[in-house]
């Protein structure tokens, strides 16, 4: 799937724009990554590209205007998953996984057998099985996050949008999370996320976007966009990108001694 | 598995049994007593058109003419109500929200006082109810305007239309006759079955069949909506599309019932949790299970108004009594919460 943007510009009054003139192509299924400061927009970003708000510019779907879709028709192309759902009733996870098949099904049809294939099928997948009978209420957020996950591939999108996806994640299952994301993109499914961390976008290997003041200021490689030129400027504090082992990481703070060693 | 859809399937035969049994015992009690096995007799004597040995035709008419249209009320009361109080519920993802929270009732109840001031016969009082409630209605949807997918919105404004239509409301008992029409108004607000005919309940009928089909069809659409908005639009609903007309129909059928009852309370907010309590929030269970569960209460609810004292008490006066306090034990017990 293609996903083009073209002078995308978002703000809640004329005098304050949020975004301004953002363009860019996302080809195919890759992986890709939001960096910015708090408050450049980059939920804003994901949020016009879903159509959650209507922003000035084009966005562009394979190639069509976005507002040319129907939801169902869209929903078969982009699952999206915003920050944090908190859920008000307690559905059995297996109901909450099975409601992301409904673009799939004829209007008025209740998920059946060929549904609940699918959706079993990716709770497996997401090594969360055991939780189909759970009430979606009376699980850790991590596994709710996870149920949303099952929910959005039981869709079976070619793209899936992600709004700060490890936000809400301890350490060892944030970095869990991010292989997951991984062997979702190896089984052809385009990852667009927002992170904070601009460690995750050198991990992942993602084409990586950075948004500064609500413009578009980078945009390329995680290897040539996240340096310690470019991260120091745009976080106003000294970062450092070494190597441990065979991975590049990115730290910030002040550093004593040599970090740049092997 | 099996043994599941055995369980599911029996639980379905209780809450298909149970508003019958319950409409039976009903047609029985009153202050003149008819056996369960007269009733039977009689109903049988009405489908086939034969006349029944040994029942006398006063028994046949307090049954027929006077018992069966209320109980029929109360039936289409309790289960219209409890059906459009879950969805309110889960579209609005609030505990408190109820048949009403759009302001409905006050509008209706404005509607039916202005008929009675005017001296209006009960068919044209019913029918003015059912416009001003529908009429308060679209107010609450204008006044909402373009942000109505915010649930908060719409409350907000639902409950400013509805203020103002209770002021309407005092202004007229303000200038109503006090010997004769401000107690017809005030009874009216109260809620009650009584002296219900067959010819108001027909003239609700369709639409209230209508609003219970499209319920029916949009049930697995309204547990999706009920996830968000944004939740449900990412997963292929039009959200604006499917909630105006989930909460049109939810709003008719509480109009309609409304405009026959007058205004009952707590039925919509109660029924509905206590249901979600015994069958969960899939409204593919929820939404049959309280429409029998309210069906049942209400009846009950009617046959103590009817029977505990030599006057009759209005419907609206017990549901509040006995409603009230099993929410309070909701809460207590902190069902209520959902988490």
């Amino acid at each position: 799937m293609k996903l083009e943007l073209k002078d995308l510009s978002f703000g809640y009054d004329v005098s304050r724009m949020i975004l301004r003139d953002i363009s860019f192509t996302l080809d195919g299924g890759g992986v890709f990554c939001i960096l910015g400061q708090n408050g450049t927009g980059k939920s804003t970003l994901l949020k016009c590209i879903v159509g959650e708000e209507k922003a000035s510019g084009q966005v562009l779907v394979d190639g069509r205007d976005y507002a040319r879709y129907s939801q169902r028709e869209l929903a078969k192309k982009i699952a999206y998953l915003p920050q944090n759902h908190v859920p008000t009733f307690p559905f059995r996870v297996l109901d909450v996984v099975l409601m992301g098949r409904s673009a799939h099904m004829r209007y008025f049809a209740s998920p059946g057998e060929a549904e609940e294939r699918i959706a079993m099928d990716n709770l497996e997948f997401l090594g969360i099985a055991h939780l189909r009978e759970q009430p979606y209420t009376n699980i850790s957020g991590g596994e709710r996050q996870l149920v949303m996950i099952a929910a959005a591939l039981t869709q079976q999108p070619e793209f899936l949008i992600l709004d700060e996806p490890t936000a809400h994640l301890d350490f060892g299952n944030t970095h869990r999370f991010l292989d997951l994301l991984l062997r979702l993109n190896e089984s052809g499914i385009g990852i667009l996320m927002t992170t904070h961390f601009p460690d995750q976008a050198l991990y992942l290997g993602a084409k990586t976007l950075v948004l500064r003041g609500g413009s578009l200021w980078k945009f390329g490689p995680a290897s040539e966009v996240v340096d310690e030129e470019g991260m120091s400027e745009l976080y106003g504090l000294p970062v450092h990108i070494g190597q441990v082992g065979d991975r590049r990481v990115c730290i910030a703070g002040e550093i004593k001694g040599d970090i740049h060693g092997q | 598995m099996r043994s599941r859809a055995k369980t599911n399937k029996a639980w379905g035969a209780v809450f298909i049994l149970l508003p019958i049994l319950c409409i039976l015992v009903s047609l029985t009690l009153g202050a003149f007593r008819v056996s369960v096995g007269h009733v039977f007799r009689i109903l049988w004597g009405q489908l086939t058109g034969s006349i029944p040995e040994g029942i006398t035709s006063l028994e046949t008419s307090i049954v027929c003419d006077v018992r069966l249209p209320r109980i029929l009320g109360a039936v289409l009361a309790g289960c219209g109500l409890s059906m459009a109080g879950g969805v309110f519920q889960a579209l609005f993802g609030n505990p408190l929200a109820d048949p009403y929270t759009l302001g409905v009732s006050n509008g209706a109840g404005f509607g039916a006082a202005l008929a009675i001031v005017l001296s209006l016969s009960p068919l044209l009082i019913q029918v003015s109810a059912l416009v001003f409630g529908l009429v308060s209605v679209g107010l609450t949807f204008l006044l909402a305007g373009r942000k109505r997918r915010a649930p908060v919105t719409m409350i907000l404004s639902g409950m400013l239309v509805s203020a103002f239509f209770a002021s309407l409301v005092s202004l007229l008992k303000f200038t109503a006759d006090p010997q004769e029409k401000l107690p017809q108004i005030v009874y009216w607000l109260m809620g009650s079955l009584a002296g219900l005919r067959y010819t108001r309940l027909l003239v609700i009928l369709p639409g209230f069949l209508a609003a219970s089909v499209v319920l029916f069809l949009y049930r697995w659409r309204i547990n999706i909506l009920s996830m968000g908005n944004r939740e449900a639009k990412s997963m292929g609903l039009n959200v604006r599309r499917d909630r105006t007309v989930v909460i049109l129909a939810a709003t008719l059928l509480t109009a309609l019932v409304v405009s026959i009852s007058g205004i009952i309370g707590w039925v919509g907010i109660v029924i509905p949790h206590l249901a979600r309590m015994i069958v969960g929030p899939d409204f593919r269970k929820l939404l049959p299970v309280s429409a029998s569960l309210g069906t049942c209460y209400l009846l009950v609810i009617d046959d103590l108004c009817r029977t505990l004292t030599a006057q009759e008490i209005p419907i609206g006066v017990i549901t509040g009594i006995i409603g009230i306090p099993i929410f309070l034990y909701f809460i207590l017990r902190e069902k209520v919460s959902w988490a």
